[in-house]
């Protein structure tokens, strides 16, 4: 795990943030923060610490590191390979993919075209989030979701850092290789597989097709045409097209598994019709189900 | 015998001279409208692929051009991780160019300009900045033209009649 975030993490940060954070010790480090003049930041088991020079971790502001402008022009340099433009349509959703699946939050001065973003500059805060693999995570969902003998299509709700993206990695591994179900993952924000080179470098199952950094409405499409899946998985759906999609690919006999940013079945509004099974996460432990309901329950 | 084979030697080596320096105007014109290519590759790449920098400049390198080591130098060693930020080695690398090919003062500050703002902007912002370049060295073709035809000749027939004065004075 260390070297993963030593390779993937560290290396794109700039030298004084590498620095600082590689006395860190990264067991249960969820997030990193680093805000342009703020101090260096780290959420450990769902609580916010200040991380000092040496990398220790502070309770107050007052020792911590304070990342310069300097800091920030270069670890952003270094996450987008100098290359803002080959990150475009990632950072106008707010985000930058590192290898190996660690996303980067990104917050700014949004610019507009019409109604929508598109482009995000004077970056002023980063949030590095660690991804982890935690495998069998998605052992008790999976035997909920086939209990039946075939899969449901599912709806995982949860707040933000429920791990809802670990548990669909973790269910698509146990789906492919346990059951031999036929999965393709849309992966629109390239964090679920962490494709890097045409290779996924979480195991996603061995009979697990990645469509990458593809926007969901046509990545669905492609994968419902072309690889013919029993499931489809993928993550955050949002909006009308969103809603489009799923519908489509259900119509098709294709199963789906998707996540949504909520904590109860009213925040997936009309998804929530959608679905054969729901599962609930809560924030007290990666892909812990609160409560799974079953179509026809929805009140459970 | 001696004196003659002297005085052959003497013009054939003020003959080179003259035509090296010729075909160093020749070798400018060249490289900058290999540049100009250049460019316009690093449009096509930054337009339709999105492709990241160094594999942009890493490609460039392959089809050998007459600066192809510099692009190799610069992805080298911003890939290296010297921490050194990317605009600032392809200024260096590019100051360092005029050591290495002829190029004028005013065609490497084209390069330095264009290293300021690569990889630092939009997909637009990108290809303004390149067009800008190209068209700047555009205008350098036309100057480096019209020196090697003014210049080009002058030289090869200087070196000539130096050759030949030299003989004259000496033997």
């Amino acid at each position: 795990m260390y070297d993963s975030i030593r390779m993937n993490v560290l290396s794109y940060v700039s030298p004084h943030l590498e620095k600082a954070l590689k006395n860190l010790n990264f067991d249960g480090v969820t997030e990193i923060r680093v805000g342009k003049n703020m101090p260096l930041c780290a959420i450990v088991d769902s609580r916010a610490f200040f991380i000092g020079k040496k990398g220790e971790l502070l309770k107050s502001y007052q020792n911590a590191y304070i990342a310069t402008e300097e800091d920030f022009s270069s670890t952003l340099e270094l996450m987008t390979a100098a290359s803002i433009y080959a990150a475009t349509d990632e950072l106008k959703n707010g985000f930058l993919t590192l290898p190996g699946g660690f996303r980067v939050g990104v917050c700014g001065r949004a610019v507009l075209n019409g109604k929508k973003v598109s482009y995000i500059k004077e970056i002023s805060y980063l949030n590095i989030r660690i991804a982890r693999e935690i495998f069998d995570c998605a052992k008790k969902l999976s035997n909920l979701i086939l209990a039946d003998g075939s899969v449901k299509s599912t709806l995982i709700i949860g707040p933000p850092g429920s791990g809802k993206t670990t548990l669909i990695r973790d269910l698509a591994r146990i789906l492919s290789d346990d059951y031999s179900v036929r999965c393709a993952i849309a992966d629109e924000r390239g964090e679920i597989a962490a494709m890097h080179r045409g290779t996924a470098i979480c195991d996603v199952g061995k009979l697990t097709c990645v469509m990458d950094l593809c926007p969901k409405k046509y990545a669905v499409n492609m994968l419902v045409r072309s690889m013919s899946p029993e499931v489809i998985i993928t993550d955050e759906l949002g909006d009308n097209d969103d809603l489009y999609t799923v519908k489509k690919a259900m119509h098709c006999g294709v199963k789906v598994i998707a996540t949504i940013h909520g904590d109860k079945v009213s925040d997936a509004g009309a998804f929530a019709k959608k679905f054969d099974c729901i599962a609930i996460l809560s924030r007290q432990s990666i892909g812990k189900i609160q409560k799974f309901i079953k179509n026809g329950d929805k009140n459970g | 015998m001696v004196k003659l084979a002297g005085c052959v030697i003497i013009i054939f080596c003020c003959s080179a001279l003259g035509f090296l320096k010729a075909a160093e105007f020749e070798e400018r014109a060249k490289i900058l409208r290999r540049m100009k290519c250049d460019f316009e590759f690093f449009k096509n790449e930054i337009s339709f692929m999105r492709t990241p920098m160094c594999e942009i400049l890493k490609k460039a390198a392959k089809r050998e051009g007459e600066i192809a080591f510099f692009y190799n130098n610069v992805c080298k060693n911003f890939e290296n991780c010297t921490h050194e930020s990317f605009s600032k080695l392809f200024c260096r690398e590019a100051q360092m160019l005029e050591k290495s090919v002829p190029l004028t003062k005013g065609d490497i500050e084209i390069l330095i300009s264009l290293g300021q703002s690569l990889g630092k902007s939009d997909v637009d912002g990108q290809i303004s900045a390149i067009s800008a370049a190209e068209a700047a060295v555009d205008a350098q073709i036309c100057e480096a033209e019209e020196v090697k035809s003014k210049n080009a000749r002058l030289f090869k027939s200087l070196g000539i009649y130096a050759g030949i004065l030299i003989t004259i004075i000496f033997f």
